[in-house]
């Protein structure tokens, strides 16, 4: 990667923790903070044949706490 | 002969019943113990002895008048310091936390007071049970009794710790991606996490609401399932709770596996990630040990692990952020830098990839769900490696990823983590058995068969001679 590129990568998650209120995390640690946002933009690397768009999630709410199983 | 603080929970129960044995002096053994081994160990950052004295001895008082509870009456066990006791810090092992006082106890601590059991003390973790062992953080790391110089796993590791030296027969972790199995299975010792929903959650420090499970770790299979059937059941202050009884698990523990179907998912070991030689041999071993006790072994697939490490990962990372964002925001340099490093990770998913990965764990659920469709149990392996040394923030950085453990936290499935031998270097080998959800009684069934035909599950760590073992005429 070049300079310019690791700069711009740099500048990119200074940015982005500034929207986050992590500007001091930043500060104080940018090595720590430029690893983590790798780390935490990675997406998910495959998806099984029967995943769709529309796959209900498995996180639950329930209106109604006391009927919820 | 037979030492005090070698007694299982079965074994010092029956005593304590029969009064052969009282819970004083069954505390004040234990209590000794930890004093003469803990600094070495370090697997305590508060000792309760006051606690400890008082309920034993109250214990004592109640049984004496005829009034046995069960089998943890009169019992020491400790708890991850990520347990509320009202009245004690629950410093969660960290510097952000030192203040902190609880106002009431934890619901599976207060079942283990209802059941009449004793207090020892409040054990070491990662970091908010998310980082690794730091020497950046105001108590030591729990060391490995096997080996002083490796790590114990985590992060319930002072439970690990505490329970493979002798120096407490009971204690709760929690496990979020093996956080309970991983320890087990380091230090040699059983590991259960149980399906989600069926111990409370209530009064315990979360990590990622979704993955976080409560579980016992203990030197037996039987000793476990006595501590699980201690803490579980519904509990209307913990909205995830399972309102729904759970089944005997100490009813059918010595049933045998004859005639049991069992999967086995080696892909996991074999094809998706290649495990040390050494842990595969220990499984494989097993595997032909089940067989011989007359269970019929399939091989069974699911998604390759990458996939459940993902999804897995993805909840982890970005719940546990909102649990801590505000902490990271104002006083970051107050967290370890490993756990900085882990937990900083959240800030940075989108929130579609959080909720692809919900839609991912729907699918992985179900696909679970049918492969046990055919079988009573599954097997696979615990950790691909050997213990690390606890210096080496690299392979312990590779303990995260090198793992099988994160599948059975997205399916929210009872698993636990059972010796299988020893390594050329003594140090344990381990594999882990799971079930059906809530059906941990299962999962007990066949773990007690095996362990109690391996034999070697009895080998305790090479301990310092100083250490006292007071014995007891048996």
């Amino acid at each position: 990667m070049s300079e310019d590129a690791k700069a711009a990568d740099i500048e990119l998650v200074r940015a982005q923790c500034e929207m986050r209120g992590l500007g001091r995390a930043f500060a104080l640690f940018p090595e720590i903070v430029a690893a983590a946002f790798a780390r935490g933009r990675r997406p998910i690397a495959a998806l099984p044949p029967t995943f769709t768009a529309t796959t209900e999630p498995a996180s639950r709410f329930a209106a109604d706490p006391e009927s919820a199983e | 002969m037979t030492e005090i603080s070698s007694l299982s929970i079965a074994q010092s129960a029956r005593l304590i019943r029969a009064r052969e044995l009282s819970p004083v002096e069954l505390t004040e053994a234990l209590l000794a113990r930890i004093a003469a081994l803990d600094p070495i160990y370090h697997a305590f950052i508060a000792l309760t002895a006051e606690i400890a004295r008082a309920e034993a001895k109250a214990a004592e008082t109640e049984i004496a008048r005829g009034n046995w509870r069960g089998p943890m009456h009169g019992i020491p066990y400790a708890l991850k310091d990520i347990f509320d006791v009202a009245g004690l810090p629950t410093t969660c092992h960290s510097k952000l936390r030192i203040n902190h006082r609880a106002a009431a106890d934890a619901t599976a601590v207060r079942k283990l007071r209802e059941a009449g059991a004793v207090l020892l003390g409040k054990l070491a973790l990662h970091e908010f049970a998310n980082g690794g062992p730091t020497l950046e953080l105001p108590w030591p790391a729990a060391r490995n009794p096997w080996n002083i110089d490796l790590h114990p796993g985590g992060s319930s590791s002072g439970c690990g710790t505490a329970v493979a030296a002798g120096m407490a027969p009971a204690t709760l972790g929690t496990d979020t991606g093996g956080s309970v199995r991983n320890p087990a299975t380091c230090c040699g010792v059983i590991g259960m996490k149980p399906t989600y929903g069926a111990v409370s959650r209530a009064g315990v420090f979360p990590l990622a609401f979704s993955l976080d499970h409560v579980g016992p770790i203990t030197r037996t299979v039987e000793d476990n399932a006595i501590l699980f059937q201690a803490v579980a059941g519904h509990d209307p202050a913990d909205p995830t709770s399972a309102r729904r009884a759970h089944a005997d698990c100490l009813a059918g523990l010595r049933q045998g596996i004859k005639g049991l179907k069992i999967g086995v998912i080696a892909h996991f070991y074999e094809e998706d990630q290649a495990a040390d030689p050494q842990q595969v041999a220990g499984i494989t071993a097993a595997i032909a040990l089940l067989e011989e006790l007359g269970a019929e072994v399939r091989p069974v697939r699911l998604s390759p692990l990458a996939q459940w490490m993902d999804c897995g990962r993805i909840i982890h990372y970005a719940e546990a952020y909102a649990i801590h964002e505000r902490d990271l925001q104002e006083r970051p340099q107050d967290f370890a830098p490993i756990t900085r490093r882990r937990l900083m990770s959240g800030a940075f998913i989108a929130a579609s990839e959080y909720v692809k990965a919900q839609q991912l764990r729907t699918v992985l659920c179900e696909q679970y769900r049918a492969a046990l469709a055919g079988v009573d149990a599954l097997v696979t392996l615990s950790s691909y490696d050997l213990p690390c040394r606890i210096d080496d923030d690299d392979a312990i950085a590779r303990t995260y990823e090198r793992q099988c453990r994160m599948p059975f936290n997205v399916a929210g499935a009872p698993a636990i983590s059972v010796p299988t031998g020893f390594s050329r270097e003594g140090l344990p080998l381990a594999m882990q058995i799971t079930g059906r959800a809530f059906d941990e009684a299962m999962v007990y069934r066949v773990a007690h068969a095996y362990y109690d035909a391996a034999g070697w599950c009895e080998r305790q760590p090479p301990l310092l001679a100083s250490a006292p073992q007071p014995a007891m005429a048996k």
